[in-house]
């Protein structure tokens, strides 16, 4: 039985991080994108993204009212 | 003749491939719109996409609509920019006439008949000012927390009182039910008088002398019919419209301590 959890319990925990970690991620290039827009190709680059990657990332955040939500707080904090 | 014909299907060679040529030129120039964007703009156009899905889902619009929209837009390849875009004109639509059913949907259908941009976003407002469900209707398809919607459409004075300065073709003394209050920017909002009856220990009947007598200057003890301001006690908001059109709020208090 533990066996069986262990995993589960593992692959919950990997994902719901996964995800936070995503947000964490997107709000951290946001702020740079914001702060420097005219440097948003480069700030991409810096964070080893394509803006084909940024896009699919962002529809994925919107597509999740959790992490949209949570992507919207982080924007406003400072 | 043969000559004519001749000329005829000649012409008709030549303009074959210009009427074909024309039917996706709509669709092509916004996607030539598309092309012509910096990837820095691109970049920073998809950087609202979280935050227009998010003001869609707060002006009212169900999950699975917003999520079908997304789905629409990402199966279509429109840019996280255009996407977000979109949502923006559906939330400003949405918070304006309230929502629409299968905004997916309509959606999908749209972008499958080929509109981007301007287009697109032309066709969301229309829809919206068509279909959509009026404002601040009690039915849950309103924001739950009484926020959005409703709320951002009201003009003036919520209540209905007499300084509204509305005219008596705005509002007849047939306001009845919720459909009553969604034109008119009457919200959510609508509820604090009934809040504020409760308190005041008024029952619901109340509606009937408030509802119905006041707009045609009839005390209390008239027996109106209670007509239909619902059984919410919407009473109050009524009254005070009738107020408005007929310029007496002296009548107002006398409905008022009647119910009590």
């Amino acid at each position: 039985m533990i066996r069986v959890l262990v995993p589960v319990f593992l692959a919950l925990v990997v994902a719901c991080g996964g995800s936070g970690g995503k947000v964490d991620q997107a709000v951290a290039i946001a702020k740079e994108l914001r702060a420097k827009p005219d440097e948003a190709e480069k700030i991409l680059g810096a964070h080893q993204m394509t803006t084909e990657q940024w896009e699919t990332l962002m529809y994925e955040i919107a597509d999740d009212p959790a992490m949209a939500e949570q992507f919207e707080a982080g924007l406003q904090k400072k | 003749m043969r000559t004519m014909i001749l000329h005829v299907f000649a012409i008709g060679l030549a303009a074959a491939p210009l009427a074909a040529h024309a039917a996706p030129a709509a669709g092509e120039a916004s996607e030539r719109a598309e092309d012509r964007r910096t990837p820095n703009e691109r970049i920073l156009g998809a950087l609202a996409l979280p935050l227009k899905a998010q003001a869609l889902r707060k002006a009212g619009v169900g999950e699975g609509e917003v999520k079908a929209g997304l789905t629409a837009a990402k199966g279509k390849k429109l840019a996280a920019g255009d996407a977000a875009s979109l949502l923006d004109e559906a939330a400003k639509a949405t918070r304006d006439h309230g929502p629409v059913d299968n905004f997916g949907a309509f959606v999908q259908a749209k972008l499958d008949a080929g509109l981007r941009g301007r287009d697109l976003a032309a066709a969301i407002r229309e829809e919206h000012a068509a279909r959509g469900k009026g404002k601040g209707k009690s039915e849950g398809k309103g924001p739950p927390e009484g926020k959005g919607p409703a709320e951002a459409k009201i003009d003036g004075p919520p209540h209905g009182g007499p300084g509204e300065g509305k005219g008596p073709g705005e509002r007849g003394p047939d306001d009845k039910g919720p459909d009553a209050r969604g034109p008119e920017g009457k919200g959510p909002d609508d509820k604090g008088p009934q809040g504020k009856e409760a308190a005041e220990g008024k029952a619901p009947d109340d509606k009937g002398p408030n509802a119905a007598g006041a707009p045609e200057g009839k005390g209390p003890g008239d027996k109106e019919p209670p007509g239909k301001a619902g059984p919410e006690g919407k009473a109050a908001d009524e009254k005070g419209a009738a107020n408005a059109k007929n310029g007496k709020p002296n009548e107002k208090a006398k409905p008022e301590t009647a119910g009590k």
